[in-house]
């Protein structure tokens, strides 16, 4: 962080600044610091763009190229003049002890929410800069207890700004715009864990915030309950495109926990193709083989060579994901066997897929008790089940990681998440 | 459907919550179709809360009741305040509190939130003792054992599965209700003293006043309120919360009134004070003859198990989410010490003052109740400045009407407060 030439330093907090004196260039005491203005977007370490000064009743901004000192003392001026113009929010500022000081924030590094109970300030790369939260008990007691006391306690965790991401939505009135990049680096499941621990407007921000697919990945991640309060109070367009992307049985899950008209809007804004797939899927019944299985499958004619199944997958505009098999069907779309892509990849381009196929599966009746058919894939270690009705049709494929949520016993799922998961 | 559970190490702020909502899919099960707050408000019918309002009827017949009547329309507004916060905000009382209202006042409202439920922890133990003393077993083997089983429980995460037990054991109470019919009550002066207010400046009327409302309006039930709706009130939508909120005030204060009268009409009319649980018991006679007693400390025990391990655990969850401090059961004692501190330590307080010899229960009892009446307008103020300040609710502030009932609850519990304290001075030094 240091730069070769300046004076650089750290250690001024933000809580010890508030309510310190403001002295004009002669030392003479003007005005009090009511809060501190940094602006965003610029350096990695916003860097102050002035100060908020309250004397008596009246509060101004004073700039930045007035300011010639900031310390633990207060701010000392360069000048005798002030103008007491009002602080007006220009784009990308913000005011630290309002607007961040005591809020949610996103650790990037430590993969969770926290919350900013003092910010440290500093001075390197030429300018005052927010150097970190603090998320410390140290900060609390630094902010609490009597100041001759708990002056010098310094923060045992203190997160570097750079890996800290603030939400646009705290800051009123001035459309912050924050990109959330550094968050949609993270797994899908930590993404997913963030935002359950969010409130409804930040969340909706984030997800505003990320692509499709990868915001697609987070929702189904999240815990039902949470998924579906998010999933409400988004705006609908981009609802529809977040469904659009998830995994059939997933979207059909969560419009099943949400209000029915809602349920049919966002269904109605969906791709009709999508949507269909997701709409057969909600007709099943919860707790059965059907319930569970995903419609989203590759099925092939038996007739068909491995060379042209492997260039009929390439072009496919939507391949699903994961994909451990391909199904092999009649004219009827009655299941004749299943070809493990292992044995496609090595096998000659000529070969019938017929000749590769297993036969001796023995496919789940969409009315089979969902344990049972989870239970099944565990013992005979499949990755996926087929799911065929009593005519022979194939309807359907259960994938094992959506058997799996099934299968973990519960003592290990509640030592594993929480006693009341 | 299939439900995909997602299993997440570090998902925990939702966790309590998602407990506490876990709790509404008990009952709900059991007694029909019940909201959270039809739960939330019910859930104010616990030990403290049995013998507050055995102890009132027991006392004083139905004079009372129309103070339950009054607190009934506070305690429906109130409950759909801290709803309607949660739904808006899609937060927590802690959050809002800590981001609105400065570090100072969340430190305050954290004391004064330990202090309340800390006094709920002690009195759901002591209703452990006195349940066990009822059946027979001396509280100094019951509640020691239960106070480990329930830290074991909930530490190792079995909770859940033996919480229906103590779920359907408070369904007893329901005998109470009917217990006030067989008792044969005047239904006519029942039916006045429900509308007519009466008062008196004695210490014990004012104080069984406190603890009525202390009982009936608790911060802690506002504050599951607002998190269960804060977790998946968009799927609710505001007026089914205040539907919700309402049928809950009316229906928890409904079965708290027939405790009144079922009190009033058997232990008022024989001029018996509760002074103890086996006291309390015996309005239960008309239902329950002879096992009266064995019939009420079942319910006495499942509601004190009950509340005894959700209290310490919201609170810890709270009080750290307020400051940001690593929280859940599931993190070990080195990730979270201030969670699994606090949570222990109310349990041991619980246990070691319910232990103290000679005790007379029903009276911690109703002071527990009075503490959190004491304390509930600190609680009321911070709900009043969140719901009405724009930045936080937009548009969902409180109207004219809420603002004037609910300010009128403030300063009546105020008001209550500081006459029993100048009457309780005067008594002191001797003028009375």
């Amino acid at each position: 962080m240091a730069v070769a030439g300046h004076e650089v330093y750290t250690g001024i907090y933000l809580s010890q600044l508030l309510g310190k004196p403001i002295r004009d260039a002669q030392g003479a005491r003007i005005a009090r610091v009511k809060d501190l203005v940094v602006k965003f977007g610029t350096h990695p370490h916003p860097p102050v763009s002035g100060v908020v000064a309250r004397a008596g009743s009246r509060e101004f901004f004073i700039e930045r190229s007035q300011i010639a000192e900031i310390s633990d003392q207060g701010v000392r001026l360069n000048t005798f003049k002030v103008n007491l113009r009002p602080f007006e929010r220009r784009d990308g500022e913000v005011l630290l002890g309002r607007d961040i000081l005591d809020k949610q924030l996103i650790d990037i590094d430590g993969r969770k929410v926290i919350r900013a109970n003092d910010l440290e300030l500093g001075y390197f790369d030429g300018d005052y800069r927010l150097v970190g939260v603090d998320v410390s008990p140290q900060a609390l007691l630094r902010r609490l207890g009597p100041a001759a006391l708990t002056r010098n306690l310094r923060g045992t965790r203190v997160i570097d700004w750079e890996d800290v991401e603030s939400f646009a939505t705290d800051v009123p009135m001035v459309r912050l715009r924050v990109s959330h990049d550094k968050l949609s680096k993270l797994h899908p499941v930590d993404i997913a864990h963030i935002l359950e621990h969010l409130s409804r407007e930040q969340a909706n921000e984030v997800l505003e915030a990320l692509n499709d697919e990868i915001a697609a990945d987070a929702v189904q991640e999240m815990a039902p309950a949470d998924a579906a309060d998010v999933m409400q109070a988004l705006d609908s367009d981009r609802a529809a495109d977040i469904l659009e992307e998830m995994d059939p049985e997933d979207a059909a899950d969560l419009l099943a926990d949400l209000p029915k008209e809602r349920a049919d809007e966002l269904l109605g804004l969906m791709e009709p193709e999508e949507s269909e797939e997701v709409r057969e899927l909600m007709a099943y019944k919860e707790g059965t083989a059907a319930g569970l299985m995903t419609n989203d499958f590759v099925a092939l004619p038996a007739t068909v060579s491995v060379g042209e199944a492997l260039e009929a997958l390439r072009r496919m505009e939507h391949v699903p994901d994961p994909l451990y098999h391909i199904y092999l069907v009649d004219d009827e779309e009655r299941l004749a066997g299943v070809v493990a892509l292992r044995d496609l990849v090595i096998s000659p381009p000529s070969t019938p897929l017929a000749e590769i196929a297993q036969k001796e599966v023995a496919p789940a009746h969409p009315d089979d008790p969902a344990p049972a058919v989870a239970k099944k894939m565990a013992e005979y270690n499949l990755p996926t089940l087929p799911v065929v009705d009593d005519a022979g049709k194939l309807l359907g494929v259960v994938l094992f990681d959506d058997a799996m949520d099934l299968l973990i016993p519960e003592g290990w799922h509640h030592r594993l998440s929480q006693v009341f998961g | 459907m299939s439900s995909r559970r997602t299993l997440s190490p570090t998902q925990t702020a939702t966790r309590t919550r998602r407990y506490l909502a876990r709790r509404v899919a008990g009952p709900a099960a059991v007694i029909g179709v019940l909201g959270p707050g039809l739960i939330a408000a019910s859930a104010g019918n616990d030990a403290g809360g049995i013998a507050t309002y055995a102890s009132v009827g027991a006392s004083y017949g139905y004079s009372l009741l129309w103070v339950l009547a009054v607190i009934t329309v506070s305690l429906a507004i109130i409950q759909e305040m801290a709803a309607r916060m949660g739904v808006v905000t899609g937060k927590g009382f802690a959050d809002l509190v800590r981001e609105n209202l400065g570090l100072r006042t969340t430190a305050f409202v954290m004391l004064v939130l330990v202090a309340a439920n800390g006094g709920l922890v002690v009195s759901e133990f002591a209703g452990i003792g006195a349940a066990a003393e009822l059946l027979g077993i001396s509280r100094y083997y019951a509640v020691p054992l239960m106070a480990l089983l329930v830290w074991w429980l909930i530490t190792r995460g079995s909770y859940r599965r033996v919480e229906r037990v103590f779920l359907l054991m408070t369904l007893i109470f329901f005998a109470y209700p009917v217990a006030a019919f067989l008792a044969g009550p005047d239904w006519g002066e029942v039916g006045r003293s429900l509308v007519t207010p009466t008062f008196s400046l004695e210490g014990r009327y004012l104080l069984l006043m406190i603890a009525l409302i202390g009982t009936t309006i608790t911060p802690y039930m506002q504050i599951y309120a607002q998190s269960t709706m804060a977790e998946r009130g968009a799927t609710f939508g505001l007026s089914l919360v205040k539907l919700d909120a309402y049928s809950g005030a009316l229906f928890s204060n409904v079965v708290a009134g027939f405790i009144i009268v079922a009190t009033g009409a058997t232990l008022h009319r024989m001029g018996v004070e509760v002074q103890t649980a086996q006291d309390a018991a015996r309005a239960l006679e008309p239902v329950a003859g002879r096992l009266a007693s064995a019939v009420f400390a079942v319910g006495l025990l499942g509601a004190s198990v009950l509340a005894a391990a959700v209290l310490p655990l919201s609170t810890a969850y709270t009080v750290c989410e307020a400051f940001g401090f690593e929280r859940g059961v599931n993190q070990s004692f080195r990730d979270a010490p201030v969670f699994h501190g606090l949570f222990t330590a109310l349990l041991a307080v619980g246990v070691l003052v319910a232990l103290v010899p000679g005790l007379n229960v029903i009276q911690l009892l109703v002071w527990t109740q009075v503490i959190n009446g004491l304390l509930l307008p600190v609680v009321l103020i911070s709900i009043l400045r969140l719901v009405n300040n724009p930045e936080v609710m937009g548009e969902h502030t409180n109207g004219l009407v809420y603002n004037v009932l609910a300010w009128a609850t403030t300063g009546l519990v105020v008001l209550l407060s500081c006459a029993y304290l100048v009457i309780t001075l005067l008594g002191i030094f001797g003028v009375s």
